[in-house]
């Protein structure tokens, strides 16, 4: 309980399918209270079989099914079993004779897809709950009304439709916009999280190149490294519970890893399951690669460098909120040719950081979709124009 | 960090919280008009007497007119938030101003409309507010209308059921829009911290460059080249060189200190000079970084695969827990080395710059807990071990 308030409290830095996995957990508890509650009670009050026994039976295997789906680390399976059973436990509120129960039950089943907050389930599950919500008025015209209803029911039986239409209608747009503003985000951040994979496999093959060149040896490949984090590693496993060869093992599978082509021998049939797994979790934090260590240790290592000027305001690149003068931006275009043209930024092909850009591979980033983020049309034509003159720097 | 780069970074993060506001705010104010329209139906259908109708489309053309001003006139973050709380309590007090007033059937499912308004808003202080008056407004319609349930008798535990229904209902929806805020809010941080190092990243391949190929640009012939350019550019074109005198200042802008900089070009304003700053190669200005980014966006670029999961992390949900101990020991054992391209981490150089990176965050904290608690062994470990004496374990 305490790790799981914990968790709540730093779940900013937890994973989606971390966050998926603790609305589920509690959402299946209080489940299991309104359901303890409401489906004896529909047993009193009901005595159709369909009630009696397959509303119970269904609503106890998919509820079931949904906690062993959470337990076995797929939560956005589990989260559609979960949505099932609140599904199946509407079946027992049928038996009762008021519809205004189930007109708010509807509204409560809405409220927990949107509580997942997962625009494609709302969509599905929203669209045909509305619509059952809608029909079901509809054709209960007589049971609605109530005891104190001045006007007609028809008119009441409309505000209800409308009301659920509404509340379906601007969710739908809730979550359209939530995605799109996750989209904007996420293409924001994979794009700069992909640049900097780009800058990273540079400085990888550049410090492979200061290796080679001053004869030295890897890090990883150290005594003084290796012996430390056996140490380090077995040290911390005991203080959480684990025993020293089980660390002492891992560390030695993690040093021969990096000597391996774990591709292949994920394709390995004689090598166990429970060997794969650990190897596929470790792939993505080998020292001898660009890959999500590498990215950690340079989003440590940022801190300790310079970067942008203190006194450069914003992070924005494109040229036109830069430069009001079309002048700067010519001037600014150029420099930018003559950087490409002249300065090392590429591979060559042998992996070297040893090459720059010929003027056909500059033509044709000036043509893609990418160069919008920099330059406008104007600036991209004026560089078209004169292709020629650019050519000759 | 410099307070004026904190202060970048929160504008980077208050630009993407706007983008998001003014995106709820138009579906709010679009929403808010489709409800007004549904209202002034129901009004007509009712025969509400013409004076109370024309009170309510004023009130609701204020309120609505009042949001289209802020959205266009691009108000700050602040004064955006302050009509957010103000359309949520506006709407819940107008729909209770109805039930107690007008005998309008069915209307108290408008509370479900007024709750939606409110959700749409990614913010703390309206979500609190919404929730808390969502649950008070139909506890207060549940207790004062019991018969709006069409249950002829109804008893005490009957509404009591109900009414903690509500409650824990909204109780679930607010922790959820709770996780979204804060997931929206930890993205903007991250991605404003993403551009940020971004830049650092390339200053860091800059330096490594520098080293490994021993060419650092040469700014002398740079210059010359773009001289150069601007002559044949302007030659061609047929016009007078205004290109020279701008490329000549961002040359002192690169040479001459700021009072001999003044100096020299005392008729030029000083908005145009800070301007033309931002195109100096050698001090850390955006152009050179731009240049860099540009060439990178050729090169063929990994897919990432679900951008949910794309955040690094020491802590997974799928990996197993010898495998997070594992590789916090090897990312700590990585910075006590010295690398090609940086010296050795003392253990209290380490832990500064993981807390300033926000590393320590995505760490498992109960093996954070155990290397801060053992701070002493570990010192010793890593200190025998470039030593090269050997400790039995």
């Amino acid at each position: 309980m305490k790790s799981l308030l914990l968790k709540i409290r730093n779940s900013e830095f937890l994973s989606h399918n971390e966050i998926l996995s603790i609305k589920i957990t509690f959402l299946l508890i209080a489940l299991f209270l309104v359901s303890a509650v409401s489906i004896p009670f529909s047993l009193i009050v009901t005595a159709t079989t369909v009630i009696q026994v397959i509303v119970p039976a269904a609503f106890a295997i998919t509820y079931v099914i949904a906690w062993v789906l959470l337990l076995s680390n797929a939560p956005r399976t589990a989260m559609h079993f979960s949505i099932l059973s609140f599904f199946v436990l509407m079946g027992s509120f049928l038996s009762f004779s008021n519809p205004v129960y189930i007109y708010l039950f509807v509204f409560a089943i809405l409220s927990v897809i949107i509580y997942y907050q997962e625009g494609f389930p709302f969509f599905v599950y929203g669209t045909l709950l509305t619509l059952f919500g809608i029909a079901y008025m509809l054709f209960n015209v007589g049971l609605f009304g109530g005891a104190s209803t001045q006007t007609n029911e028809t008119l009441q039986i409309i505000i209800y439709q409308v009301t659920l239409f509404i509340f379906y209608v601007y969710f739908l747009l809730y979550f359209i916009n939530s995605e799109v503003a996750n989209e904007r985000y996420y293409r924001e951040f994979l794009s700069s999280k992909t640049y900097t994979q780009q800058y990273l496999e540079n400085i990888v093959r550049l410090k492979d190149a200061k290796i080679e060149a001053d004869d030295s040896t890897p890090v990883y490949e150290t005594p003084s490294f290796q012996q430390a984090l056996t140490e380090i590693t077995t040290f911390l496993g005991e203080m959480n519970g684990h025993p020293a060869k089980e660390m002492q093992e891992l560390v030695e599978f993690y040093m021969v890893l990096h000597d391996l082509d774990i591709d292949e021998a994920m394709n390995n049939k004689s090598l166990k399951y429970k060997t794969k797994e650990t190897m596929r979790q470790l792939k993505k934090y080998l020292l001898n690669g660009n890959n999500e260590f590498t990215e950690l240790t340079y989003e440590l290592l940022a801190q300790t460098r310079q970067g942008l000027d203190s006194n450069v305001e914003d992070y924005e690149t494109s040229l036109d909120s830069i430069l009001r003068f079309e002048t700067d931006r010519i001037i600014a275009g150029a420099m930018i040719y003559r950087y490409l043209k002249q300065e090392v930024t590429q591979l060559d092909k042998w992996g070297r950081v040893a090459e720059s850009l010929e003027h056909g591979d500059i033509k044709a980033i000036y043509q893609s979709k990418a160069i919008k983020e920099y330059f406008n049309d104007r600036d991209i034509g004026v560089f078209l124009d004169n292709e020629d003159i650019y050519k000759k720097m | 960090m410099d307070s004026k780069i904190l202060q970048r970074i929160g504008r980077e993060i208050q630009k993407q919280k706007y983008r998001s506001f003014k995106s709820s705010a138009i579906i709010a104010t679009t929403m808010l008009g489709l409800y007004s329209a549904f209202l002034l139906t129901l009004f007509i259908i009712e025969s509400i007497p013409l004076s109370e109708v024309i009170l309510y489309v004023f009130l609701f053309i204020m309120v609505i007119g009042l949001n289209v001003a802020s959205i266009s006139a691009k108000w700050s973050l602040k004064y955006m938030g302050f009509i957010g709380v103000f359309n949520v309590v506006f709407i819940y007090t107008f729909i209770t101003y109805l039930l107690f007033n007008q005998s309008l059937p069915g209307i108290f499912a408008n509370l479900f409309i007024a709750f939606t308004i409110g959700f749409i808003y990614l913010d703390v202080k309206i979500a609190t507010i919404n929730h808390l008056l969502m649950t008070f407004t139909s506890s207060l319609v549940l207790w004062i209308f019991p018969e709006i349930l069409a249950v002829e008798e109804s008893t005490n535990a009957q509404l009591a059921v109900i009414n903690a229904s509500i409650v824990i209902i909204m109780i679930f929806l607010f922790l959820s829009a709770l996780f979204n805020i804060r997931t929206k809010q930890f993205n903007y941080e991250k991605l404003a911290k993403s551009k940020e190092n971004e830049y650092r990243i390339i200053d860091g391949l800059f330096q490594l460059q520098n080293e490994v190929l021993n060419d650092p640009l040469n700014l002398d012939v740079f210059y010359q080249d773009m001289h150069t350019f601007f002559e044949r550019f302007t030659e061609k074109l047929e016009m007078e060189n205004i290109f020279e005198k701008r490329l000549e200042l961002i040359q002192d802008l690169e040479n001459l200190t700021e009072s001999k900089l003044k100096k020299k070009y005392k008729d030029v304003p000083e908005e145009i000079i800070k301007e033309l700053k931002v195109l100096s190669l050698n001090s850390h200005q955006k152009l050179r970084y731009i240049a860099y980014r540009i060439s990178q966006s050729n090169a063929d670029q990994k897919p990432l695969t679900d951008p949910r999961d794309a955040f690094n992390s020491f802590r997974h949900y799928d990996d197993s827990n010898t495998v997070k101990i594992l590789v916090f020991s090897a990312f700590y054992t990585y910075f006590r080395h010295p690398d090609v391209d940086r010296p050795a981490m003392s253990h209290e150089g380490f832990v500064e710059w993981l807390e300033k990176s926000g590393l320590d965050k995505l760490v498992e904290p109960k093996i954070l807990k155990s290397f801060h608690t053992y701070k002493d062994v570990l010192e010793t470990i890593v200190k025998d071990a470039l030593e090269g004496a050997e400790v039995p374990l």
